[in-house]
């Protein structure tokens, strides 16, 4: 039997691998380099907390059949994210699949990024192992200058061997990021790298551009002058290119920044963006579980010192409460609608007037009815009315931060 | 009725620049006074107000009065009248000197004498005070005892052999203090049986006292009943209570009698009616002649405040009254920006004034403000012979009907050590100064004097004038009066539409440089928009500088951060909180802080 068909509600998984080889220049993730007994000591530890979770998931989902509630905590999706999750060994990466693959089967989307110059064999037969069906590697450019001067730690010819040895032993479900405006790229080489990319038909693009993150060398090097940042134009008409020349390989653009091809869209970036409730495993990492958002401590010291020992069931509770920064929040329900729409809106096809309703009990256009009005007025939004979704165009999509503020109420 | 002595009062107040340590002594002397409990005292007994603490000055004068037992066995009452330390204050701070025999001033043993001091000091001088030097900070590592005695009596010509050398901080000497006013300050000698006689150096509203008057009393005496009368607003109010000034309280008396510093108050409702500098007597039985020196303060700085939320100009109209009864330098009345909407155009003594007030208004009663650029009071000869002084560069007619227009100058004082002496002077000369000349004070010190058109000190002058010393230089002014000038009204346009809060009237020669900087200011200020919008610096008809707001084109987040909503919504609700603080302008959005930023043009050049 699979379990995802008794499952009671659906569940997402997201796994924080904070370790990276070295960090990239415009990089402002929670990320670092750690000699292998720290990671060892942060698997043991991320093991412990996923069981301290598992125990206290167990006990609070009902199956509304039977008491008997073993097996129906399940995952719909799971994300190893990071840094660089390849830079763990590929047994302890098997360790972190073995205790999840208790919650998942084979309809869970469970996604790894992966740093093309950190694959090894051995890494993509426990990807295999434990059940891990869709890739995310970072290439960002084709050009290996480029590759440089962003500080990653391979060529584009690393990522084409990675990227062919990925295929041959069958995985169908890759992603590829992208980058645009990276410090001296033209708009020819980045075009380069989009068709480069796009001729290597992978089922799933992000295309983002370059921010400068406070925190960042990038940044320091922004405010001591000396980052040869794109200029605006070029930055712009790069964006606009992306969607035009992805189209012609047969991509379609369903978020800002993400192109799949068809039904390959990414599960699990939908859960964030449509109020879907997620797990956020190992340091820093976010969740969103029955209406509460909580964020664990991005204390490394301190995160080893909360989850180093198994503890039986009944302590766990304590440990997770240590855990849980003081990010924790509880949403209002107009914190909600306005998630719903800042967050939906993301997305191309936008969001429904009747989910809103549904989900609300108010009518969309009665909480923002002006607002909508305005921007589609000014082109920046726009309303299928067959469909009753509102949707940002792409002009709103280049500016969506501003329209997007305005859906917060307070 | 008891009456006290006259023999044995001493009325002085003191004289220091910032931070000399004016309060500190003050404290000092209050508490070897043996009036007040230690556990009475708070930290500065004289600076009560929070905002004056926070600032390290004193705004409204304070008065205290203390019992001191002498060496020789005798009891003396201290009156201490406090000054307000700013030249905004200058008519106060000779008011409240005229109503002292003698004044103690204050040296710093390391900084010597600032031109602050030095204007205060002659102001006692002129005022016939007996000034008794005293030198502080002397358990400084810095300190210099014997060069400031010397500077003392070179400079300022007192005798200061016998100064007593003191650490108010650490209580150092202070009983020498003590007994120098016993025997170098004169005691009043008033008429003890003539009419009543007193001078106005203070008054505040209090809520369930109505108009608190502070006054030194000169000849006769005044009780509860008696109706008095201030000769120059011509008010008249029974007296309901006299008293005098205990530590941060009011300790009702019998009445006041001659040499006697106290309180009366009596059935008023406005401080206008009690005007600093004024003559009180008895209605019934007046005085032959009033005090002199009385002036109606005039305010000299003029800015356009409004409210950032419209709905809010009732409440900003119930705090600028409530400020008035207080304070009645303030002025203000209504008017009407097409930029702004409804405001206050207000009138103060200078700009510290105009910032204090601004302060309580923001913190006391919690309105949001937007203040135009400060103006002074312009006199514009029209060519029909008429003259109209303009307050509000919105209210300048139109250039065909001028003839000439006239600017206050002040004569400025500025003391700066020598190897500033270059930058200070290119200050001077950038503000269109004229110099009269330069004294040494001592080989490494200068006083230099100019004459400086008002306009030009009151956006910037300070910042500029300390930054250029390293925080050396001290200044002093007092106002000259008018010279022709060749004045323009600077206009700025945002997508081309006039917005009227910014305009102001400044030199011609100047114009270009202000234009072109304000142009850029804004294209800082403004953030983009949906669309190109000019900004442009205009006189008259005539485009003197632009800048352009570039469409917005890009303002997004791609990547999604993994599930950390959180930080999405933080930067979402941070855009929408800014747009808040923007004003709506045609389809322009324009932030507040572009009003204010556009006055302060000198940060971008340091």
């Amino acid at each position: 039997m699979k379990i995802s068909e008794n499952a009671p509600y659906s569940l997402s998984l997201y796994i924080h691998i904070p370790f990276c080889t070295r960090k990239c220049l415009y990089c402002d993730f929670l990320s670092f380099q750690a000699d292998s007994m720290k990671k060892e000591k942060y698997v043991t530890a991320l093991l412990n907390e996923l069981s301290a979770w598992e125990q206290i998931l167990k006990k609070s989902i009902k199956n509304p059949y039977n008491n008997n509630n073993t097996g129906l905590l399940y995952f719909n999706t799971v994300f190893i994210g990071g840094g660089t999750p390849t830079c763990l060994e590929p047994s302890q990466l098997l360790r972190i699949g073995q205790a999840v693959n208790k919650y998942t089967d084979e309809n869970t989307e469970f996604t790894i990024e992966a740093n093309p110059g950190t694959i090894s064999g051995s890494h993509i037969e426990v990807f295999k192992k434990i059940g891990i069906n869709r890739i995310s590697l970072g290439v960002q450019s084709a050009n290996n200058s480029e590759l440089e001067r962003l500080g990653r730690i391979h060529t584009y010819e690393d990522f084409y061997k990675s990227y062919q040895k990925l295929r041959k032993t069958g995985f169908d479900n890759i992603n590829i990021d992208v980058m645009a405006g990276i410090p001296g790229q033209t708009l020819e080489s980045y075009k380069d790298t989009l068709n480069r990319i796009a001729a290597l038909n992978p089922q799933h693009i992000s295309a983002y551009s370059l921010i400068v993150e406070p925190g960042t060398v990038f940044y320091k090097m922004q405010e001591l002058g000396t980052l040869e940042a794109a200029d605006e134009d070029t930055d712009r008409e790069m964006y606009h290119i992306t969607k035009e020349l992805l189209k012609n390989y047969g991509y379609t653009r369903y978020e800002i920044s993400n192109y799949s091809m068809q039904g390959k869209e990414c599960i699990h970036n939908i859960a964030y963006w449509t109020g879907k409730n997620y797990l956020g495993a190992g340091l820093g990492a976010s969740s969103y579980i029955d209406g509460i958002r909580f964020t664990s401590t991005k204390d490394f010291g301190k995160y080893l010192e909360i989850f180093s020992n198994y503890l039986p069931e009944n302590n766990t509770l304590l440990q997770i409460q240590e855990n849980i920064n003081e990010d924790y929040i509880k949403l209002s329900d107009t914190d909600k609608m306005e998630e719903f729409m800042f967050l939906g809106l993301r997305m191309c096809k936008g969001v429904s007037k009747s989910t809103f309703a549904d989900r609300f009990g108010v009518e969309m256009d009665k909480v923002y009815g002006d607002i909508i009005n305005h921007y589609l007025q000014n082109n920046l939004l726009a309303e299928d009315t067959k469909s009753g979704r509102i949707y940002l165009t792409d002009k709103g999509l280049d500016i969506s931060n501003y329209v997007l503020s305005d859906f917060i109420l307070k | 009725m008891e009456k006290i002595e006259q023999s044995h009062i001493r009325n002085f107040c003191i004289i220091a620049h910032i931070d000399h340590g004016k309060s500190t002594l003050a404290d000092r002397i209050i508490e070897m006074t043996g009036l007040l409990t230690s556990r009475e005292m708070q930290a500065q007994v004289l600076d009560n107000m929070e905002l004056e603490r926070e600032r390290g000055i004193t705004i409204k004068a304070q008065t205290v009065r203390i019992v001191y037992k002498a060496r020789n066995g005798e009891e003396y009452i201290f009156n201490l009248i406090d000054t307000p330390g700013h030249v905004d204050f200058n008519y106060e701070v000779s008011r409240s000197l005229a109503a002292c025999e003698g004044a103690i001033l204050i040296v710093d043993a390391a900084q010597g004498i600032e031109a602050q001091t030095l204007a205060n000091c002659y102001l006692a001088i002129d005022h016939d005070l007996e000034v008794v030097p005293v030198i502080n900070k002397i358990d400084l590592p810095s300190a210099e005892p014997a060069r400031v005695k010397d500077e003392i009596e070179d400079i300022i010509g007192l005798d200061a052999s016998d100064a007593p050398l003191v650490s108010a901080k650490n209580g150092i000497n202070i009983e020498q203090v003590l007994e120098q006013i016993i025997e170098k300050i004169p005691a009043p000698s008033g008429d003890e049986n003539g009419p009543f006689k007193a001078i106005i150096f203070d008054s505040v509203y209090d809520a369930y006292k109505g108009v608190i008057i502070f006054c030194r009393v000169f000849d006769g005496s005044v009780q509860k009943g008696q109706e008095i009368l201030m000769m120059a607003t011509g008010a008249k109010a029974d007296v309901v209570e006299t008293g005098v000034f205990g530590a941060g309280r009011f300790i009702p008396s019998d009445g006041l009698s001659a040499g006697m510093v106290g309180y009366i108050t009596a059935s008023l409702k406005n401080v206008q009616d009690t005007r600093v500098g004024d003559t009180v007597t008895l209605a019934d039985n007046p005085c032959k002649e009033a005090l002199p020196g009385y002036k109606k303060v005039q305010p000299m700085v003029y800015c356009g405040l409004y409210p950032s939320d419209g709905a809010k100009y009732p409440d900003l109209r119930d705090a600028l009254e409530k400020l008035q009864l207080n304070d009645a330098a303030l002025q203000f009345e209504a008017e009407t920006s097409i930029a702004l909407g409804f405001g206050f155009r207000c009138g103060f003594l200078g700009l510290l004034h105009l910032e204090i007030i601004q302060e309580r208004l923001e913190r006391e009663y919690s309105l949001d403000l937007v203040t135009t650029a400060p103006s002074v009071i312009y006199h514009v000869y029209k060519t029909n012979g008429s003259m109209v002084e303009v307050t509000n560069p919105s209210n300048l007619p139109d250039p065909s009907e001028i003839e000439h227009m006239e600017e206050p100058v002040v004569s400025a004082e500025i003391m700066v050590t020598k190897e500033f002496v270059g930058s200070i002077m290119t200050l001077c000369q950038e503000r269109r100064g004229i110099y009269i000349g330069m004294e040494y004070m001592e080989e490494t010190r200068a006083l230099l004097k100019y004459e400086l058109p008002l306009n030009e000190i009151i956006y910037d002058f300070f910042d500029a004038l300390k930054s250029r010393s390293r925080g050396y230089a001290s200044l002093d002014y007092d106002m000259k009066g008018y010279m022709p000038s060749k004045l323009v009204k600077l206009d700025i346009l945002v997508n081309h539409e006039e917005i009227d809060a910014l305009s102001f009237i400044l030199h011609a020669d100047t114009a270009y440089e202000r234009g072109r900087k304000m142009c850029e200011k804004l294209k800082k200020e403004i953030p983009r928009q949906l669309f190109e919008i000019p900004i442009q610096a205009a006189i008259g008809s005539k485009i003197i500088a632009r800048e352009t707001v570039k469409a917005m084109r890009k303002d997004v987040l791609a990547k999604c951060y993994g599930g950390d909503i959180s930080r999405k919504r933080k930067l979402l609700e941070k855009q929408k909180e800014g747009k808040k603080r923007m004003r709506q302008f045609g389809s322009v959005e324009i932030p507040q802080q572009a009003f204010m930023s556009v006055l302060k043009l000198d940060d971008d050049s340091k």
